[in-house]
């Protein structure tokens, strides 16, 4: 089946050295099954932590409820609060005892994403747990143990979901890139003007009010946009780092200092997407360690460096 | 397998495709779940706000004005919603220039009277100066003003 996959146009890649199918397999699908476990235990956490909701909406309407709302949009906001959540959490506690139900995952992705439909059908659309909601449909199409090749195919349904949060990232840095040029040439104030970052803490502030941090970074304006371009270089590379085993708990761990650094200076909390880089990346089941070195130049660019030079000279 | 091996491939195209495609063509922005992931990617050269301060709401008459996002206990509005909120009245604003529709229709009551305001900021400065106000509407005996 290995085989196969060598071959494919883009699965090739993870074969390469410290490709993230280049180690033992059969381990990494073991792995992959204990986060699978830990990955429920923090389903049940984020719906623990939501379960005010249910008064919370009491008193309140949907306001332009979301596509899977519509059809819900008559019905009282705390009683289907009540229904998705109660519904989730007997799901996952079966899903404690049946872990090898695919049905049951596929069913708990179905009501999770009601859940998240209805927390972002009160106007704006919050992206707090995309990430999780991600996670929970890819951990649906994870297929059970009946099938033929379960293994590989939960393999590539896993490494899917570290691609996807990936890509994110990526996405983000890109439109900070793209636009940065744009307003180059177009406006006053860039991506590439310190003060491009001072006036986004400023609007944030104005909204939400002022955190510590975040107030003396408006007075050091160069520190906080040197730490701006620092987090514009790991979200933007972070694709790059996807078919490298000795790079995602790196990049993981990364990703996590950076939303613990947007949550101290913008004050923007984002516990479920932490949640979620740590089972993608930070315990990732391809997860390598390497000397520094090789991981220093297994870095994005250089690596891509070190590929175009030894392809020159071959 | 063929359906595993080419799945990250055939959902990156079904992703991308309605994340940038809901920018354009929905009225939030986005298609939900798909997001492009475009947070903070402009940078702010100008800062305008609105705000609403309240004098009366139904029949309870205010000592002093109160800013609408402090009336959270009674109108249970986010932040974002009210921002949200906003953000259209202005759209509206600037479109129409016979503008009558009252917003947060559920919260404002008979008899409710209350100011929007905008503040605006230069950004362009290093050292940007204090915000200059300016009013936008007044809500008054059920009839809406609009200032220049």
């Amino acid at each position: 089946m290995n085989n196969s996959l060598k071959k494919h146009f883009f699965w090739k890649y993870a074969f390469g050295n410290n490709g993230i199918f280049s180690g033992d397999l059969d381990e990494a699908y073991l792995n992959i099954k204990s986060v699978l476990r830990y990955s429920y235990l923090f389903f049940f956490i984020i719906i623990f932590i939501e379960l005010p909701n249910v008064t919370e909406y009491q008193n309140i309407k949907m306001v332009e409820p979301i596509w899977p709302m519509l059809i819900f949009q008559d019905v009282s906001p705390s009683i289907l609060a009540l229904v998705f959540q109660i519904t989730s959490l007997v799901l996952l506690f079966l899903i404690f005892y049946l872990p090898k139900s695919h049905v049951l995952r596929v069913l708990f992705f179905v009501f999770f994403f009601l859940l998240i439909g209805l927390n972002n059908s009160f106007g704006k659309i919050s992206h707090g747990f995309h990430f999780s909601l991600l996670l929970a449909f890819f951990l649906a199409l994870i297929p059970s143990e009946k099938v033929n090749n379960y293994k590989i195919k939960s393999i590539l349904m896993f490494a899917t979901a570290q691609f996807f949060i990936l890509m994110a990232y990526s996405l983000t840095g890109f439109w900070k890139l793209f636009w940065g040029v744009i307003q180059f040439f177009t406006e006053d104030v860039s991506l590439f003007s310190p003060l491009s970052f001072r006036n986004t803490l400023i609007y944030q502030f104005e909204h939400k009010g002022a955190t510590f941090i975040g107030s003396w970074i408006l007075e050091h304006q160069t520190i906080g946009y040197i730490f701006y371009l620092i987090a514009l270089v790991i979200e933007l590379f972070a694709i790059a780092i996807f078919f490298k085993a000795n790079m995602q708990k790196v990049w993981g761990v990364l990703l996590i200092a950076l939303h613990i650094g947007i949550e101290l200076i913008v004050g923007v909390s984002s516990y479920g997407i932490i949640m979620t880089i740590g089972l993608l990346l930070v315990f990732s089941p391809f997860t390598r360690q390497t000397s520094f070195k090789e991981t220093l130049l297994s870095l994005p660019v250089v690596s891509q460096i070190r590929w175009l030079a030894n392809k020159k000279t071959n | 397998m063929k359906f595993y091996k080419n799945f990250i491939v055939v959902w990156s195209v079904v992703y991308l495709t309605l994340a940038i495609a809901g920018r354009s063509f929905s009225d939030k922005n986005e298609w939900f779940p798909f997001f492009r992931w475009s947070l903070y990617s402009k940078s702010k050269a100008e800062l305008e706000m609105s705000f609403v301060m309240v004098t009366k709401l139904g029949d309870s008459v205010f000592s002093e004005p109160k800013k609408l996002k402090d009336l959270k206990n009674i109108h249970k509005l986010t932040e974002p919603d009210i921002e949200n909120e906003y953000v259209k009245i202005n759209k509206e604003l600037k479109e129409n220039k016979t503008f009558n529709n009252l917003y947060f229709k559920s919260f404002f009551t008979d008899g409710s009277e209350y100011i929007m305001y905008k503040k605006t900021f230069d950004l362009t400065k290093e050292h940007y100066t204090k915000p200059t106000i300016t009013k936008q509407l007044e809500y008054k005996n059920g009839k809406i003003k609009i200032y220049e």
